[in-house]
């Protein structure tokens, strides 16, 4: 619409309709708002009307972009009158191309003959690769030492592990009882296994000997454990230890006394989560983590004496 | 001849400041040597090579010695490659563009290479440029829309050999110096009018593109008496420069 308006050749004189409209518009103007939208009509009506007069010009030729356009187009297809609407080809482009680029002081491009080398491709696809290898060979790695161990251990470390386990066990449920000495009982008796239950008492055995547990009898003459922090500069510490150690006691235990035990002292829950499945040497540390977890969760929380309960139960027997 | 407009200065002109040159000698030839080829390659873009970006690369904290530095390669360049280091001004300053000194004949012209997208892309330059320059100096963004349907070129669409002509006339172009651009306000949205670039003023004289014009119109030269006046006038600047060039009298060169 602009174009229309300001090609000179148009007959119609609508620039001057235009500003006819606007002066008539003015007369009823009050506020500043409308004398503002005035005003910027009035500069946009002088804008084209210098445009028009520009196109107007005194030259003898006027240039009209889109006529020039068209020349260029025609010229280009060598006077053949294609369709206007296809516009100029690529092909065409690249004529005129060449015909101008003459004219430009155009520097050449500095181009490498045998062109770039490629740099980071390669890098990044050995990353990747590289990872996964590292993955595979730790995985590798963690499964050898595992057989290895498993093989070494036999029992040995096994044992070992069982006994670490079975201390863990000990300090926890120790905090959780406010540090109070925990009934032996209630501590290594599994209720859905007599062979485990042995098996824990052996591994508290260990303890003893090696001064991580101290077991003694409370006032009501029950066995009762602590865990105990291994301090080899405190004297007094390691006194009493070397008093517990020379102590030396020979407990057995029937199947039928296991199962006394279970009833009078009604454990439900065994407090030492086996690790794992019996029989079945797995050292997996992610394994123990999750019994340790699985047991926090599950098990019934130790609350009270050892030596209230204990009693309690026993008057109820 | 070289043209010369007045109002940017060739790097070879140009005076060193003095106390700021680096003192060991084979250190410094190393310096120029990696700024004449830094310019060489980032040439490839054809946009401008900004001064900030030599200090960085090139001069690593020795940005004293710029002046010494640059002005040496832009003579490398200049009597190796035929180049001329141009620095244009306001927009563009601090920054430096290549043009060609060399005036090579037809058979000179085919042993270089020029890309066909590089071709076609010339192509347009050239049309916008004679809108431009024919149109008055500056054209109207909607006239030159107007005007490139034509020639099968729509703003909003993409180009099967330009794609988005958009972004490549408006700023690439201008980005390259082919064109400059500047808002006005007086439409509603605002639009822009469009001007040669200093690039462009480097690249090619008005004269050609009159004369080209001329050629593809089936007119004559002395028809446009506007556009006369321009090519007389530049080449009065181009003279102007080159008495100041060339104290000794010379043949004077005129297209």
């Amino acid at each position: 619409q602009v174009q229309e308006v300001i090609n000179p050749s148009n007959e119609d004189d609508l620039l001057f309709e235009k500003l006819q409209t606007v002066d008539k518009l003015f007369k009823p103007v009050r506020n500043t708002r409308e004398a503002a939208l005035d005003s910027a009509s009035l500069v946009n009506i002088s804008e084209l009307g210098k445009k028009k007069a520009q196109a107007l010009k005194t030259d003898f030729l006027r240039f009209n972009a889109a006529d020039f356009c068209d020349k260029v187009r025609i010229k280009l297809s060598n006077g053949i009158t294609k369709s206007e609407n296809y516009g100029l080809s690529h092909d065409d482009w690249v004529k005129l191309g060449n015909g101008i680029t003459p004219l430009f002081k155009r520097t050449p491009v500095l181009n490498f003959m045998c062109g770039a080398f490629e740099r980071d491709v390669a890098p990044k696809k050995k990353r990747p690769v590289k990872e996964k290898e590292a993955e595979s060979d730790s995985s590798k790695v963690t499964k050898p030492t595992q057989l290895s161990s498993f093989e070494e251990t036999e029992r040995g470390e096994l044992t070992t592990a069982q006994v670490e386990h079975l201390l863990k066990t000990l300090w926890r449920f120790y905090e959780a009882n406010k540090k109070q000495p925990i009934c032996f009982f209630e501590f290594v008796t599994n209720p859905d296994s007599y062979g485990q239950t042995v098996e824990n008492i052996f591994y508290a055995s260990f303890l003893v000997r090696d001064g991580h547990a101290n077991v003694f009898l409370d006032e009501d003459e029950l066995p009762v454990i602590e865990p105990m922090q291994k301090d080899l500069n405190d004297a007094a510490a390691s006194a009493r230890q070397d008093s517990s150690k020379k102590q030396q006691i020979v407990m057995t235990l029937t199947p039928a006394e296991w199962r006394q035990i279970v009833k009078e002292f009604k454990i439900e829950v065994p407090l030492i989560q086996p690790m794992k499945q019996q029989q079945q040497p797995t050292v997996l540390k992610e394994s123990n983590l999750s019994n340790h977890s699985s047991s926090q969760e599950t098990n019934v929380p130790y609350d009270g004496k050892g030596k209230g309960k204990g009693k309690g139960k026993r008057i109820h027997s | 001849m070289a043209f010369n407009p007045s109002q940017s200065q060739a790097m070879s002109q140009s005076q060193s400041r003095p106390g700021t040159e680096i003192s060991d000698p084979v250190e410094k030839e190393k310096k120029v040597n990696e700024l004449v080829q830094y310019m060489l390659i980032m040439d490839q873009k054809k946009i401008p090579i900004k001064k900030k970006d030599i200090n960085r690369v090139i001069l690593k904290g020795q940005n004293r010695a710029f002046s010494g530095v640059m002005e040496e390669a832009a003579s490398k360049l200049l009597e190796v490659y035929g180049f001329k280091v141009i620095e244009p001004q306001d927009k563009l300053k601090d920054s430096y563009i290549l043009v060609n000194n060399l005036e090579l004949n037809d058979s000179q012209r085919k042993l270089i290479e020029v890309n066909e997208k590089d071709k076609g892309e010339m192509g347009l330059v050239f049309v916008v440029l004679a809108m431009v320059f024919m149109n008055q100096n500056v054209i109207h963004e909607d006239e030159m829309w107007h005007a490139l349907k034509k020639l099968g070129i729509f703003q909003d669409d993409v180009h099967s050999t330009f794609g988005n002509v958009k972004n490549l006339i408006m700023k690439e172009f201008v980005r390259k110096g082919y064109l400059r651009t500047e808002l006005n306000t007086s439409t509603d949205p605002p639009t822009n009018d469009i001007y040669w670039g200093q690039r462009a003023l480097h690249e090619i004289s008005k004269a050609d593109i009159l004369s080209t014009v001329c050629e593809i119109t089936e007119t004559q030269p002395a028809n446009w008496t506007f556009q006369m006046q321009q090519v007389d006038q530049q080449e009065q600047a181009m003279q102007t420069q080159d008495d100041a060039n060339n104290p000794a009298p010379g043949p004077s060169s005129s297209r």
